[in-house]
């Protein structure tokens, strides 16, 4: 039920996202890399506040989070469901998702206050965007990045509490915000910086993203991660059908002779 | 056709299969670890943990460590906390004791017939390992037997244990279903539906019980010696005790094949044995268990083979024993196993047996499992003195759970079913065991309460299992403890408390607060279908 919800939510958060840059251009800058960069040269913050409201910044943030990183948490909501009384299974998976989103919209007051102060500080796209890709690719191979991968497969206990039985999901998605924030924030600034071809850079990283956490948890050390599930999946799969279409062909030929 | 034959039927200690064994064994020891057809790589494949090796002198410092491709290929490939863990074993064997067959064939043996015969401790008199395992001699007296070996320190390796009764059950080989639907609920005969799983997880129904205890019962741990800082607090386990220095026992293929036995036994003995749905007694039909863990882009099962090119297998492949070229000289579990629980639930409850519509009615039904009951949280077991705890129960629940139970004409519907789950166990030491009882009068004594026994949990795999680093995170082993019996016997006598649930949990001899041994939560579910 609440992968269908996942679903739902993070789908149409994408087609949002994808439209506001087609046919509903109507819909004022709907991504919050174009929020900021469609902003005329900036001298100072309250200039910049002038042209911009948070309330679009924050929503267009929260589309951007719950289109990449929805997806991200079917399986520990799963595991809020499961050690959940049936009474109290959906309060608490919104709990965990409240907590899971409200950790992210404050990464994203500091991830979009340093473009501003970028911005402000009339850094240049090549320096600004240069340096967080540098930021993006030493963090991917860091051994600390591996530690907050591997904690955001943790599934704790979550025993109820007498007074507020959801609060002990409330922290974890809290806290598996934390971990993952930790985790992604780095790529997610990234794409903040990249206005041009913003859609596909958004589309690649989720992939990414998603291809990674299919990872279990591993040894923590130096070197790129690499997706071995998903890309052992494609091969998997890759070679069925490429079996299964020299088969078709196959008989087909037969069947011409 | 290889006969898998009983250890202790063979009509001597040092029988031919047995002695044949054992010069396979040396002739593959003889071999470097960075061999693969080597006695050390067999036992990596299972579980490799260098510093641990070293420290039990299973390598030196020294030796040169598999090499990378290899180590990617084969080594730290065991299934454990997975519905693998069955196929997986049975692959290993085979690959095996194609080795050994191949080591008897280069010294002149019966290599087209010697097949590895199978340890049925659930026999009287046979709760020991077998004397051939438990002797420094060769039958000519030369004393570099390589069956024999020193770090085995539990009761079923120094004595026949005492206890085995009242702790290794065959409760698994009752439940009619492979993989249950897990989440709190029945885990099933061959363990709950996951990926590649080296460790971790939810335990299956015949891999807690007897594998892992019996594992536990063989390894134990040295009585006084520990190992080094940072683990200065944990005893020396025995090579049994752990999954990364199990394989390299040879006790370890004896015991092993027994369990594989027991899953034919599962399968097919005694035929026509009571089932209660289609899927009774029966494999699992889905592609994800059939082709295996690569058909979700997974690690593939590898084994190499003694020409050193490599056996990829799927776990179809391992379901007809038969087919495989191999039989059992007995089926016999070896223990009393009850295979029409059902009927035998209906009568203790007071009800009719259910007629056949609604049985049918019953295996159409969806299975749904909730949680019913938790405790407060974190339980942490030390020293050897029973620890009491109390799981809180859900009203609503309960009243759901009673009304399954309820003994009215009008009830057509299959009672519930009830697990009490350890949920997260976390150790710095797999030798643990304890009992886990409900229900206990606070001055009743565990041992005369045998009927208050919910089950024996070993941690055997909880170390690996705990650390941050493992494939889940230090989340540690889930433990499903089927307690329909008790819970039955409870409502009946009127005493089943519709607030709270008594769990008491007895360990085995002491446990070391370096240990470090945690349960996350105790929690209670129903399952009902």
């Amino acid at each position: 039920m609440h992968l269908y919800a996942i679903a739902v939510v993070s789908g149409s958060a994408w087609a949002l996202y994808f439209l506001a840059g087609g046919p509903l251009m109507w819909i004022p800058s709907l991504c919050t890399s174009r929020v900021l960069t469609d902003l005329p040269n900036l001298s100072d913050f309250r200039y910049a506040m002038a042209w911009i409201s948070p309330a679009q910044l924050s929503a267009s943030w929260m589309i951007m989070i719950l289109a990449m990183m929805l997806p991200m948490i079917a399986a520990p909501l799963e595991h809020v469901r499961v050690r959940s009384f049936a009474g109290f299974r959906i309060t608490n998976m919104l709990s965990f998702v409240a907590g899971y989103v409200f950790v992210w919209m404050l990464a994203g007051f500091v991830l979009i206050g340093i473009v501003f102060a970028l911005r402000v500080s009339q850094v240049g796209p090549l320096v600004s965007v240069g340096g967080a890709a540098l930021l993006t690719i030493g963090w991917l191979v860091c051994p600390w990045r591996q530690v907050s991968h591997n904690r955001c497969h943790r599934r704790p206990s979550l025993p109820p509490r007498r007074v507020a039985p959801f609060l002990p999901s409330l922290k974890f998605g809290a806290g598996h915000g934390v971990w993952c924030a930790i985790s992604c924030g780095p790529i997610m600034f990234l794409l903040l910086l990249i206005p041009e071809h913003g859609q596909g850079a958004m589309l690649v990283a989720a992939m990414w993203v998603w291809a990674e956490r299919l990872e279990p948890a591993k040894q923590v050390k130096f070197g790129l991660s690499l997706p071995k599930r998903a890309l052992r999946a494609v091969r998997y799969y890759g070679t069925k059908a490429v079996r299964r279409w020299d088969g078709a062909m196959g008989s087909c030929v037969g069947w011409m002779q | 056709m290889y006969v898998r034959q009983n250890i202790y039927e063979l009509g001597d200690d040092w029988a031919d299969p047995i002695l044949w064994y054992a010069r396979g064994v040396q002739a593959m020891k003889a071999k470097p670890l960075d061999e693969v057809t080597s006695w050390l790589f067999y036992g990596a494949i299972h579980g490799y943990l260098r510093w641990l090796w070293d420290i039990q002198k299973i390598t030196e410092q020294s030796d040169p460590a598999p090499k990378q491709s290899d180590f990617a290929t084969y080594c730290n490939q065991c299934q454990h906390q997975s519905w693998y863990f069955l196929p997986w074993h049975r692959g290993y064997l085979l690959a095996f004791e194609a080795q050994i067959r191949d080591e008897i064939e280069k010294l002149g043996g019966p290599h087209d017939v010697w097949a590895l015969p199978y340890w049925n401790y659930f026999q009287d008199g046979r709760r020991v390992i077998p004397p051939a395992f438990r002797t420094k001699s060769w039958p000519d007296g030369a004393d570099d037997n390589p069956l024999f070996v020193e770090r085995r320190w539990g009761e079923m390796a120094l004595g026949p244990a005492s206890s085995f009764d009242s702790e290794v059950d065959l409760k698994a080989m009752s439940d009619p279903i492979f993989t249950g639907p897990g989440q709190g609920g029945a885990v099933g005969f061959g363990g709950l539906d996951t990926g590649f799983n080296w460790g971790g997880g939810t335990s299956g129904g015949v891999e807690d019980q007897p594998h892992n205890i019996v594992h536990t019962l063989i390894g134990g741990e040295h009585p006084t010696n520990t190992l080094p800082p940072p683990n200065q607090t944990v005893k020396v386990p025995g090579l049994m005790s752990i999954p990364q220095t199990a394989a390299v026992d040879p006790i370890f293929y004896i015991h092993h094949c027994n369990i594989d036995r027991l899953w034919e036994s599962w399968n097919n003995y005694p035929s026509g044995k009571p089932s209660t749905g289609p899927d009774d007694w029966k494999n699992p039909s889905q592609t994800k268990w059939r082709d295996g863990p690569a058909s979700i882009g997974e690690r593939e099962f590898a084994m190499p083979k003694p020409d050193k090119s490599t056996w990829v297998y799927v776990p179809k492949d391992m379901e007809d024993i038969a087919a495989l070229g191999y039989s059992y000289d007995d089926l016999v579990p070896g223990a009393p196993v009850q295979t029409n629980i059902l009927s035998a639930r209906l009568a203790a409850l007071g009800r009719p047996e259910l007629s056949t519509l609604a049985a049918d009615d019953a295996m159409g039904s969806e299975t749904t499992v909730e949680m019913m009951g938790s405790g407060s949280g974190r339980v942490q077991l030390a020293g050897s003195e029973r620890q009491s705890s109390k799981v809180q129960i859900n009203r609503p629940s309960m009243e759901r759970l009673v009304m399954s139970l309820d003994g009215g004409e009008e009830n057509t519907e299959t009672p519930d079913r009830v697990f009490l789950n350890l949920e997260n166990v976390r150790s710095r030491s797999d030798t643990v065991i304890f009992q886990v009882y409900v229900g206990l009068a606070a001055d009743a004594a565990a041992s005369d309460e045998s009927s208050q026994l919910a089950g024996t949990i070993s941690l055997f795999g909880a170390l690996e299992a705990s650390s941050d680093e493992s494939e889940h995170a230090g989340n540690g082993i889930t433990y499903v403890l089927e307690i329909t019996d008790i819970v039955d016997r409870l409502y009946v006598g009127q005493s089943l408390d519709a607030d709270q649930l008594d769990i008491d949990i007895v360990p085995r001899g002491n446990i070391p607060e370096g240990a470090g041994v945690e349960i996350g939560n105790i929690s209670l579910y129903r399952q009902s279908q």
